[in-house]
């Protein structure tokens, strides 16, 4: 199969839709449906305005990366993952209690305020000892115990891997991952898969109920002797942890933390993720995410492509480098345009989006 | 970059997008699709002029010093981590040199002791590598500290009254800046009820033009390049209001979702923004180095003294146009109650775009401010709006005094805390401030208790 | 609504024989702050002001248990705003009270819900995005279902949810809404969200029942089963304290009127003794309905009323 490739006139179809299905595929994309699953608790059914996911991401990533190098629990992984979870409710803890209990904008200024102070503060030099301060945890790795958390879960605790023949790649054509990745991915959209049905479960249940009448008139809900405040804390704590758990999966597939990987962009996309696969939704943000980084890749790859194949490698005005801006533009056209046109993305109501406008 | 190709691009868009749009769609698909491209497209032809706007590399730079003296002829290189070299440098008259680079990583900097002038050494505590981290493509400052054995270096430090004078001072003034911006995002949010996420784009977009402006037609007096960024920001808050939002309103779109559209379209003004300025930062050619002047204990350079003025000026007029103009009024009274105003006479809509444009231009003008007492990058927005965003609640969500007496303190109260603490902790002293009122008084300290019903 | 009607009404929804409870606040005084025999609801000193506008200024009204006492006043007299404070969704400047003994100004609104004290509002508050029946299912009291740990263990809550279920499709049915059962609650009129409204509140059996003009825009025939419904509730022991400008409805239905004037009480009665209180008639009911009052004429302000 890797005899399939396909110039045209010196594009590369191959690479083109290969790399764009990679991408739509792999763990990166099955962390952002995680994190798009949290958020689909937050906003989808609660209708909290989380604009500070990336806030919980940083959390699950930087607390098990953090337990991990410092070697507090004997390197384990799964204590570490436990962590990073503790350490999400402790923000969402913190947010909730402030905010939750004022109306919904005060959320989201709250949200996006500690997603961008927790970032900053990590790469505070103060803090260099425990998060490694701007330089991050480039290896996430338990001296002591001479582990790292890339061999842990690369090597020691994955099935796909052989000691006789560590480089073995599975798949084919541009679609083979190693067995890192491979495990990782597996690891990833199974949590999608789980978290997804987790979410649903709970909102199918009366619990989801007060929480749907939560979303659309908390004082209805309150003058039905509901607990408004308790419910959206258990849902902002909830959805935290599951993005946190995107944070960690991300970081197992890096194997290092850095604060820049934490910018408020990460929140947006992972917004646009949830609304192009449908706020409210089951699967929405499962085939969210699949959709936006096959987009996102196509697109950028395509706008490549044209530029390299245009006279002196400039295509109107466009330059190679100016691509990876040109992607952040278009992805702020698209999520301003799905709300505007298409608020319940591919998978939603389209009624209930339509019930807004009454 | 450079050609006036990008225009075509823009154009051929908006016919395709009218050519393919199906016949029954409201205009509001056209024309907020018209008005990205609108945005884009006078970036496009602000920046294809401005000449060489961008470098697109790094580089590492610095001013060799002696005491108050510069050194000439100083030799600098620069290694990777790999022990690559990757440039040398001479220092010039002005003890300047500069070493691109354009990745990022650690580089070790070495002063070739041997080239410096006779007698002098490094100062205690300094060797002559430095070894830095680059974690972004950008000017990045190298230092090294001389000494030498008959040029004194012992720096005078001035009295602590004297530095923390100082530092109120800039503390007064980033709180009138931070003001000027607030206005705006306040109001904006008293009339219609949205969070606009990309008011602080407006900043950015403000510190842009002017810079846009002021490198086209070097030496306009400052007053002109104000006036400028007035008028263009107030026009981007028109076409805002004008061509999204107010459409948007009208098909009731609810305010959660204009919230999020707000936050697309901030990325995409950021990006933009980004796309044609470059990720260098820049500073005003003309207003660059001043001399400072006295005035009683301060010691300012001139230009502070005008920022200052001229904000609190305009901070004046504003809450004077309130209280004293029709207009004003009209804006009080939608804030407090846009069914009553509408139902008691006032046009919501004529007072909205008029809030919008106000809002938006002294943002512009707090960006040209902030561009010229710092510096002038695409990310500079950004990192002010969790200081916005902390200052309007402060205030009072919706009320303009609020979120200017908001500004003031916590632009004040950041700048402050750079004293004792590390720069980057003011945004924590914000936050600190945001989830405190928020917990005592989430109606701000200007604003009314929440209404119910 | 056709005078007919409401003439009809009038004379059918009058109660042939009163309960103690009825019979029993009919001895309290005809005077506002008089002692009730048996309240569930005493309130002191209650106080709310808007600016330089005193919205509330309430010194003592007891509400008496197991009947229906009617809240009456002009447009903008504080009635709302009244309801909201007692329910602690809007704060009060100064003020006590208990129900059932126990002092609730303290309470957040759920608490005071969960104690029994159920409010309506004035302006629909329909959950647009659930069906009619999550939206009456929402309003049962005390379901395992809605707490986190057990929300996962079905079935620890599934027979709940069909007793639920089942009660939920009575009280649609008696409210003519059983046809709209899988409908958005968005999809229903303005007066099918009223009966919603009220069901929904029904859902939780309160002890105290807080209706905010519930029949406003609602149908006379419907308004007409309404006033059943709503005897039916106090002939079952639920206390009704309800806002309403319709006089035939309040004359109709009511035991006990407390008349509220720019914020204050200004008068309270039997229905007989409140339409023959000058005060009321110079401030509320006009002269018109002085003299007509049992003929089942109707006040002018009561339409106006109705347009909320
Ligand atoms: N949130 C508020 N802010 C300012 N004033 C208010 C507010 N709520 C009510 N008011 C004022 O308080 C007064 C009482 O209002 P309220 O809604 O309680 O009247 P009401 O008796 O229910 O009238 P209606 O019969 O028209 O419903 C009115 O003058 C009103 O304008
Ligand atoms: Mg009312």
């Amino acid at each position: 199969m890797s005899s399939f490739t396909s110039l045209i006139g010196g594009y590369d179809i191959s690479k083109l839709l290969g790399d764009s299905l990679r991408a739509g595929v792999n763990v990166q994309s099955a962390a952002f449906a995680l994190g798009a699953v949290g958020l689909n608790l937050h906003y989808g059914f609660t209708g909290l305005l989380n604009v500070g996911m990336v806030a919980f991401m940083a959390a699950g990533s930087y607390g098990m990366a953090i337990i991990f190098t410092q070697g507090l629990f004997g390197g384990s992984i799964l204590l570490g993952i436990l962590g990073g979870l503790v350490f999400a409710t402790i923000i969402a803890l913190l947010v909730g209690i402030p905010a939750l209990r004022l109306r919904s904008d005060y959320l989201a200024i709250t949200t996006i305020a500690i997603g961008e102070v927790m970032r900053i503060s990590f790469r505070s030099r103060r803090l260099l000892d425990i998060t490694g301060g701007p330089f991050g945890l480039p290896s996430i790795e338990d001296r002591s115990a001479d582990i790292s958390l890339a061999d842990r879960i690369g090597r020691d605790w994955n099935p796909f891997f052989s000691v006789d023949d560590p480089t073995k790649t599975f798949g084919f054509w541009r679609l083979d991952f190693d067995a890192k990745t491979l495990w990782l991915m597996i690891i990833g959209w199974t949590l999608v898969v789980l978290c997804s049905l987790l979410v649903w479960k709970l909102i199918q249940s009366p619990w989801g109920r007060v929480i749907k009448a939560i979303r659309e008139d908390e004082d209805a809900a309150r003058a039905l002797g509901k607990n408004v405040f308790g419910y959206k804390l258990q849902s902002l704590i909830i959805g935290g942890c599951i993005g946190a758990l995107a944070g960690i999966v991300r970081t197992l597939d890096s194997g290092f933390v850095e604060s820049n990987q934490f910018k408020p962009q990460t929140t947006f996309f992972i917004w646009t993720v949830l609304i192009l696969g449908g706020a409210a939704s089951k699967w929405g943000p499962m085939l969210g995410a699949f959709v936006f980084w096959f987009v996102l890749v196509f697109v950028e790859e395509a706008l490549r492509q044209v530029i390299i194949n245009a006279d002196d490698m400039v295509w109107m005005g466009l330059e190679a480098n100016d691509v990876g801006r040109m992607r952040l533009i278009m992805m702020g056209i698209m999520l301003a345009a799905l709300m505007i046109w298409r608020p319940q993305g591919i998978l939603g109501k389209k009624e209930e989006a339509l019930l807004d406008a009454r | 970059m450079g050609q006036f190709g990008h225009v075509s691009l823009s154009t051929c868009t908006i016919s395709a997008m009218y050519g393919r749009g199906r016949a029954g769609s409201s205009a509001v698909r056209v024309g907020a699709l018209a008005l990205l491209t609108l945005i884009v497209a006078s970036l496009f032809v602000l920046f294809a002029a401005v000449p060489n706007a961008e470098a697109q590399e790094g580089s590492l730079k610095g001013t060799l010093r002696l005491g108050r003296e510069t050194v000439e002829g100083a030799e600098i290189s620069a290694t990777d981590a790999d022990g690559n070299d990757i440039g040398t440098a001479t220092t010039d008259v002005d003890g300047k040199w500069e070493i691109p680079f354009s990745e990022i990583g650690t580089y070790t900097v070495t002063l070739d002791a041997a080239s410096l002038p006779e007698g002098v050494g490094f100062a205690e505590g300094f060797s002559e590598s430095v070894e830095i981290e680059i974690d972004e493509v950008r000017a990045k400052a190298v230092a090294f500290k001389l000494d030498s054995a008959d040029v004194s270096t012992t720096l005078e430090i001035d009295p602590l009254w004297q530095r923390l004078l100082s530092r109120a001072v800039d503390g007064v003034k980033v709180g009138l800046l931070m003001a000027l911006a607030a206005v705006g995002l306040s109001l904006i949010y008293g009339v219609t009820g949205l969070v606009n996420f990309a008011h602080s784009e407006m900043v950015t977009f403000g510190a842009v033009m002017a810079f846009a402006i002021e490198s086209l037609w070097g030496g306009l007096p400052f007053w002109i390049v104000i006036l400028f960024t007035a008028v263009v920001g107030g026009v981007l808050g028109f076409v805002l209001e004008g061509g999204l939002f107010g459409p948007l309103r009208r098909r009731k779109m609810n305010n959660i979702s204009l919230m999020i559209v707000s936050i697309g379209l901030a990325f995409v003004l950021r990006y933009s923004i980004l796309l044609f300025f470059g990720s260098a930062p820049q500073s005003y050619e003309h207003y660059r180095i001043q001399s400072a002047t006295d005035i009683g204990p301060f010691s300012l350079p001139g230009k502070d003294y005008w920022i200052m003025g001229v904000s609190f000026i305009l901070l004046v007029a504003v809450g004077l146009l309130l209280q004293r103009t029709k207009m004003g009024t009209a804006m009080r009274a939608v804030a407090d109650n846009p069914p009553l105003s509408q139902s008691s006479g006032i046009d919501v809509d004529r007072t909205i775009i008029a809030v919008w444009i106000a809002g938006s231009a002294l943002a512009a003008v707090g960006g040209s401010f902030l561009g010229l007492t710092q510096i002038v990058e695409w990310q500079m927005g950004e990192k002010v709006l969790l200081l916005i965003f902390a200052a309007v609640t402060l205030g009072g969500l919706g009320t303009a005094y609020g979120a200017m007496v908001g500004g003031l303190a916590i632009g004040f109260a950041s700048e402050m805390s750079t004293f004792w603490l590390d720069n980057d902790l003011k945004f924590l002293i914000a936050l600190i401030v945001l989830i405190l009122i928020l917990l005592f008084r989430p109606q701000g300290i200007l604003g009314v208790r929440e209404r119910f019903g | 609504m056709p005078a007919n009607s409401s003439e009809s009404h009038a004379s059918d929804a009058r109660p042939t024989a009163r309960n103690a409870a009825q019979m029993a606040v009919r001895t309290a005084q005809p005077e506002p702050g008089s002692v009730k025999p048996d309240a569930i609801l005493t309130i002191d000193n209650v106080s709310r002001s808007f600016g330089g506008l005193k919205a509330v200024d309430v010194k003592r009204l007891e509400v008496q248990r197991g009947v229906i006492t009617a809240f009456i006043g002009p447009n903008g007299a504080g009635k709302t705003t009244f309801f909201n404070l007692l329910t602690r969704f809007d704060d009060p400047d100064t003020g006590a009270w208990n129900f059932n003994g126990k002092p609730m100004q303290d309470q957040r609104s759920y608490a005071i819900a969960k104690a029994g004290m159920v409010r309506t509002f004035q302006l629909t508050k329909s959950l647009g995005k659930m069906s009619v029946m999550d939206n009456m299912m929402l309003g049962a009291k005390n379901q395992s279902g809605e707490s986190l740990s057990r929300a996962l263990l079905k079935g620890s809550w599934r027979k709940q949810e069909r007793r639920v279920e089942a009660q939920a499709t009575d009280l649609l049915g008696r409210f003519n809404l059983a046809h709209m059962r899988d409908e958005y609650a968005a999809t229903l009129s303005g007066g099918q969200r009223k009966l919603l409204e009220m069901a929904r509140a029904l859902m939780s059996e309160p002890e105290l029942i807080l209706l905010d003009e519930p029949m406003a825009g609602v149908n006379p025939a419907l308004v007409q089963s309404l006033l059943g419904h709503v005897q039916a509730l106090r002939d079952d022991g639920v206390s009704v304290l309800f806002i309403e400008h319709d006089m035939d409805v309040i004359m109709g239905i009511s035991d006990w009127i407390v008349v509220l004037a720019e914020g204050s009480v200004i008068a309270e009665g039997t229905p007989e003794q409140v339409s023959q209180n000058d005060v009321v008639v110079d401030a509320y009911l006009g002269t018109s309905f002085a003299g007509a009052t049992g003929d089942g004429a109707r006040s002018s302000e009561g339409d106006e009323g109705n347009q909320q």
